[in-house]
């Protein structure tokens, strides 16, 4: 049995066990590589700054606890940006578990920020309906939330909903994406399209590679992808975080795992070789 | 009737709705169909729940496999479900659970995917064929790119994966969406004129 | 209860690493059934706090619209599944939503349908450009299984488009690999920084 094949019958623990070694080292001991901000990430970052003073940005939620690592650093980012231009957000899920992720993040940084509920940010919590509800925020925005917060109270009780009854009177409507089909798009064609609202979106690096069809044709105002979009978003916010922090350990994810493909293919074609001579 | 009248309800959505978009002079009409439509979807909110608990019954009920485990989900399930039902879900300790438990078991299931790719690096990321070849080869342009380390060693992949997402990759995701747009249509004309009733064969 | 959260956190995250860097065992099937306990229990929590509840309240009990009742009933009628003898039942609310699903289909997707093939159409003077065009053309050409494939340029057209279609499945695979590197990355900081504070 030559290298390559012992290297192939090697317990895969071994390779786990590399792998946490890879991830956890540079958590311990940061390298702060610098990070290239690219086009997408910086037009997501001009879309909310030109967000005028005081106003409004719907923050529509769609991503569960499994993506939390990569969409709640854009979430804060989206947050510290809004409140630099005493805007309010309004935060609105479509997927159960990001309401309570999104309240959980929320609340933290608002009281970061100081920021005052009700006035300054508000979640909706989650609201069924999929396309449906989309197309009916913009018809009749309160009905489509049942006129309720997350914590069930009315939402004229609220300054922030003062005013706010279609999706049409937002100065901006951000996506936070992490599900299938993309809400992103869904919101593109059930209410964008019609009220031309600017709309930018926060994906996975996943779905990152779909989400671009609608960057590259101007529909999206931004993108930000994944982890590396977050932390690029910190990088031009000037707030680094877990995201930035990330970089690192990513840098040596990548290396590993190519190097492991590099010498897979290597025993698998030198193998090859020595099979046919 | 069991036939004929699902269907009579599909058309009557259709029409009502596409005539609501022609003629605004009804516009109620596809804002009441929207309420009737995300009324109705939440009150399906159970199905998942109620097959979930047939089944942990059966395997308790012929103490099948971890019949203990499902006990426990039974319990778990219906104990969080009325606590919440009472409470709401931004009470404390309703919360305090769900980022207990909830956010990192989320989370961690996920991450388990990150082992197996590391693992079938090396065993199955073979590039034995030519289209095999140019899969790896853009795979590893793009991890390399990503990476700040080696963006800022070799700025080439960078650049490299920059154009990758922005012209190759962009421009078959477009033919695959395009293509995806035009049957999403012609499915729902097809719905529309009765030749997709998938909802046909329940109860049959 | 912080300190407890950080413990609980901790325990479930070893209980599902145990079975990748151990084996499968009862710890993990013990974290499995209690995600998808909490994941139940919590869609059916706020879909009722959120919006049932209060639509029902201000809609149907304070501005008397009993019209409202017949989605409710209609959605009911999918419980009808797991009654044999009533099942059929359960073909009216699918067929209301699919009616209404397919009507949006129609309405809706046209304006991003042509915005996408305008988006498209770009001046073809610059390399980047033309590549982009031709890409969009020949995967559109790959999708064609209704027209065979014979001749040269379908042929051909069909083969361009499926390499264009590997390199984003290439694009594809290595972000994939990034945002799962993410996800444990997120872990290990918890372990590390929250919970053991060695970082």
């Amino acid at each position: 049995m030559n290298i390559w094949e012992r290297l192939g019958n090697l317990d895969h623990r071994i390779y786990y066990v590399i792998l946490i070694i890879v991830v956890g080292i540079p958590v311990l001991k940061p390298l702060g590589l610098p990070i290239k901000v690219g086009q997408p990430a910086q037009d997501f970052f001009d879309t909310v700054d030109r967000l005028p003073e005081g106003g409004k940005v719907l923050v529509f939620i769609n991503y569960r606890t499994d993506c939390i690592v990569e969409m709640d650093p854009q979430l804060i980012c989206i947050f510290k940006h809004v409140a630099q231009k005493n805007g309010k957000v309004i935060m609105v899920s479509g997927v159960d578990e990001g309401a309570m992720v999104s309240q959980a993040v929320a609340s933290k940084v608002a009281e970061e920020l100081e920021l005052e509920y009700g006035v300054d940010w508000i979640n909706l919590g989650y609201k069924p309906g999929g396309d449906v509800f989309m197309k009916k925020m913009v018809d009749d925005f309160w009905e489509a939330c049942a006129y309720v917060d997350i914590n069930g109270q009315p939402l004229d009780e609220f300054p922030i909903m003062h005013g706010f009854n279609s999706l049409a009177k937002a100065d901006l409507v951000l996506n936070l994406v992490a599900v299938v089909p993309s809400p992103g798009e869904r919101l593109l064609q059930m209410a964008i399209i019609p009220t031309k609202v600017p709309y930018a979106v926060g994906t996975t690096a996943i779905q990152a590679t779909s989400e671009m069809v609608f960057y590259s044709s101007g529909q999206y105002q931004g993108l930000l992808a994944g982890l590396r979009g977050a932390a690029e978003y910190e990088f031009l916010l000037e707030e680094p975080g877990d995201a930035i922090a990330g970089m690192d350990s990513q840098s040596f994810a990548h290396i590993l795992v190519i190097v492991l493909i590099v010498l897979g293919n290597l025993g698998y074609f030198l193998g090859e070789k020595k099979r046919e001579g | 009737m069991k036939t004929q009248v699902p269907y009579i309800l599909t058309v009557a959505a259709v029409v009502l709705i596409v005539v609501s978009v022609f003629f605004t002079f009804i516009p109620g009409v596809s804002v009441e169909i929207d309420q009737w439509y995300i009324l109705g979807t939440a009150m399906v909110c159970c199905v998942g729940l109620v097959n979930l608990t047939s089944v942990h019954i059966k395997n308790i009920k012929r103490k099948g496999r971890d019949w203990d485990l499902s006990i426990l989900l039974i319990v778990l399930t219906f104990g969080y479900l009325i606590y919440g039902l009472v409470k709401g879900p931004t009470d404390e300790l309703y919360a305090w659970i769900f980022d207990s438990t909830e956010v990192p078991l989320g989370a961690t299931f996920y991450s388990v995917l990150a082992f197996y790719i590391v693992s079938a690096a090396y065993r199955a990321f073979r590039a034995k064929t030519r289209d095999a070849a140019i899969l790896l080869i853009a795979a590893v342009i793009v991890l390399l790119g990503r990476a700040p380390l080696t963006e800022a060693i070799f700025p080439f992949f960078g650049t490299a994966t920059t154009w990758i997402m922005d012209i190759p990759n962009t421009a078959a995701q477009r033919g695959v969406i395009l293509c995806a747009y035009l049957g999403a249509f012609i499915t729902a004309i097809r719905v529309f004129l009765g030749l997709e009733r998938p909802y046909a064969s329940i109860g049959e | 209860m912080e300190q407890v959260q950080l413990w609980l956190a901790a325990f479930f995250t070893i209980c599902i690493y145990s079975m990748v860097l151990y084996k499968d065992n009862k710890l993990f099937r013990f974290a499995e059934i209690v995600m998808v306990s909490i994941t139940a229990a919590n869609e059916i929590v706020l879909t009722f706090h959120n919006y049932i509840k209060p639509a029902v309240t201000v809609d149907i009990v304070r501005d008397k619209k009993v019209w409202l009742l017949i989605p409710i009933i209609l959605g009911l009628f999918m419980y009808s599944r797991f009654f044999r003898s009533i099942e059929w039942l359960a073909r009216f609310p699918m067929a209301f939503f699919l009616g209404v699903g397919a009507a949006y289909v129609l309405t809706k997707t046209p304006a991003i349908f042509f915005t996408q093939i305008q988006a498209t159409f770009l001046s073809l003077n610059t390399i980047n450009n033309i590549l982009f065009v031709i890409g969009v053309i020949t995967v559109v050409v790959y999708f064609f299984f209704t027209v065979p494939r014979e001749g040269t340029f379908i042929k051909g057209a069909s083969e361009t488009g499926r390499i264009f279609l590997l390199i984003a499945f290439g694009a594809s695979f290595g972000n994939t690999v990034m945002s799962r590197i993410s996800v444990l990355l997120g872990r290990l900081q918890f372990l590390l920084r929250d919970f053991l504070k060695i970082a």
